[in-house]
């Protein structure tokens, strides 16, 4: 898990960069055309602003399209670590230990076992702890 | 559920072998009790230290060369072999040098001597990379140790015992074979809805500590190794059966008894072995093929461990509830 994370912090300063590095450097304001004898004042006005107006549609198509690529990367990314297997833990967890008191008749565990004798309905086994145990039909002892 | 109930017993392999019958007449209780018999003698034959000429005592005799034995001796070991690995070593039979350097050299009936404990001298066990050198050839019907190794089968092979004789009377309505604790039970309960089945208290013998109840209707196998059985005075104090096969001596007192259930009695032998084991290291909830344990620490508390499960509940009853009247 610590790799992907890893992966994923330099995936996205890479993307980060993207349009850093690829992004066409803004042209530098060329000199004024002198005024052609033709052309009028207005004219002019007209052209810078239909130029104006394309720079600012191609600014506003470039974002978008690199917020889209940068959203599809980061769902893949989501879509990766959330189907990717557990991660092994170096080290075992430490066995959690419940410390409780037996009660008056307290089951302390049931278990199902299925399998036996090749058996298809569970037995389940209860653990109990009886105020007062009833006699039981067999003893488990050491001998 | 409820049948006519009839018990029967008879001693072998150093205890007593109970058999209950759920819904069967006096003729196939007994028939089963003269079956027992027959069954426990063979399997003496075959597994016992203490009976000069087993199969046994013939493969530890012979160590380093190859020994014929049969199929049913060929298929424990097999299963012993298996599960010391499985086990990480804490189950290995071949402790028997060691069990006999603590003075555990004949039968309790004959009683034991007075051996001195000493952990320089104490002899280790084969451990895993040994019984990977155990052959078993199934063709020509042979076995071989390692030169030098020797085996006890003792509990295992009563628990592989209690399977077998089941295993003959699983057509009754409803049984038990106990062969000194080492129980399998099945179908109908002699009385009420489940079987029930007492787990008894070391620090109280003859008392139970815990009860479990089996629906419905209920079949399982289950062991019990303890330290407060088979126990004898020693130069340097009590010693008992129940060998760290790592350092060759009694198990230190940390865990008093294990109970444990898996689907035979077989495995059920194995896991109460290796749980000791596991519980002096602390290296619990590893089950070893259990399904489920009952651990009896030294201090009186016990840990419920399950299959599957990575939480053990630990608790401390009130012994004075179960003591008997």
């Amino acid at each position: 898990m610590t790799t992907t994370i890893t992966t994923t912090t330099t995936m996205e300063i890479t993307m980060t960069d993207v349009p850093n590095t690829t992004a066409a450097p803004r042209p530098a304001p060329s000199p004024s055309p002198p005024p052609a004898y033709w052309s009028s004042a207005a004219v002019s006005e007209a052209r810078a602003a239909r130029i104006g107006q394309m720079r600012a549609r191609e600014a506003k198509a470039r974002r978008a399209l690199f917020a889209g690529c940068l959203g599809g990367f980061v769902a893949l990314l989501g879509l990766v670590a959330a189907t990717a297997p557990p991660a092994r833990s170096a080290a075992p967890a430490p066995t959690p230990v419940r410390e409780v008191v037996a009660g008056s008749g307290r089951v302390v565990a049931e278990v199902p076992v299925t399998g036996l004798d090749g058996a298809g309905v569970p037995t389940i086994i209860r653990i109990v702890a009886p105020d007062q145990p009833p006699p039981p039909h067999v003893r488990t002892r050491a001998s | 559920m409820t049948g006519q109930t009839r018990r029967g017993s008879f001693p072998a392999m150093s205890t007593t072998v109970e058999i209950t019958g759920v819904g069967v007449s006096d003729r196939e209780i007994a028939r089963a009790l003269d079956l027992g018999r027959r069954l426990a003698d063979a399997w003496e034959d075959r597994f016992s230290r203490f009976r000069p000429g087993s199969q046994l005592c013939r493969l530890n005799a012979a160590a380093g060369e190859s020994v014929r034995v049969d199929g049913l001796f060929l298929d424990l070991l097999e299963r012993v072999k298996g599960a010391v690995p499985r086990t990480a070593g804490r189950f290995d039979p071949s402790i028997l040098p060691a069990l006999e350097a603590a003075g555990y050299d004949r039968s309790f009936a004959e009683g034991l001597g007075t051996a001195r404990l000493a952990a320089a001298d104490a002899p280790h066990a084969a451990g895993i990379a040994g019984w990977a050198r155990v052959r078993i050839d199934r063709q020509r019907s042979e076995a071989r140790l390692p030169a030098g190794m020797r085996i006890d089968l003792g509990g295992v092979a009563k628990g592989a015992f209690a399977d077998l004789l089941a295993a003959e009377l699983r057509g009754w309505p409803g049984g038990c074979v106990d062969a000194g604790g080492d129980l399998r039970a099945w179908g109908a309960p002699p009385d009420g809805e489940r079987w029930v089945i007492g787990l008894e208290d070391p620090f109280h013998p003859g008392a139970d500590q815990l009860v479990a109840e089996l629906s419905p209707p209920g079949r399982a196998a289950m062991a019990t190794s303890a330290t407060h059985r088979r126990r004898w005075r020693t130069g340097e104090g009590m010693a008992h059966h129940l060998i760290d096969p790592r350092t060759g001596l009694p198990l230190p007192d940390i865990a008093r008894a294990v109970t444990a259930f898996a689907p035979d009695v077989t495995s059920a032998e194995i896991a109460t072995k290796a749980l000791m084991v596991a519980a002096a290291d602390g290296a619990l909830p590893e089950t070893f093929g259990a399904t489920l344990a009952v651990v009896t620490y030294a201090d009186g508390k016990i840990a419920v461990i399950h299959e599957g499960s990575s939480d053990v509940d630990l608790f401390a009853p009130d012994r004075a509830l179960y003591r008997p009247a």
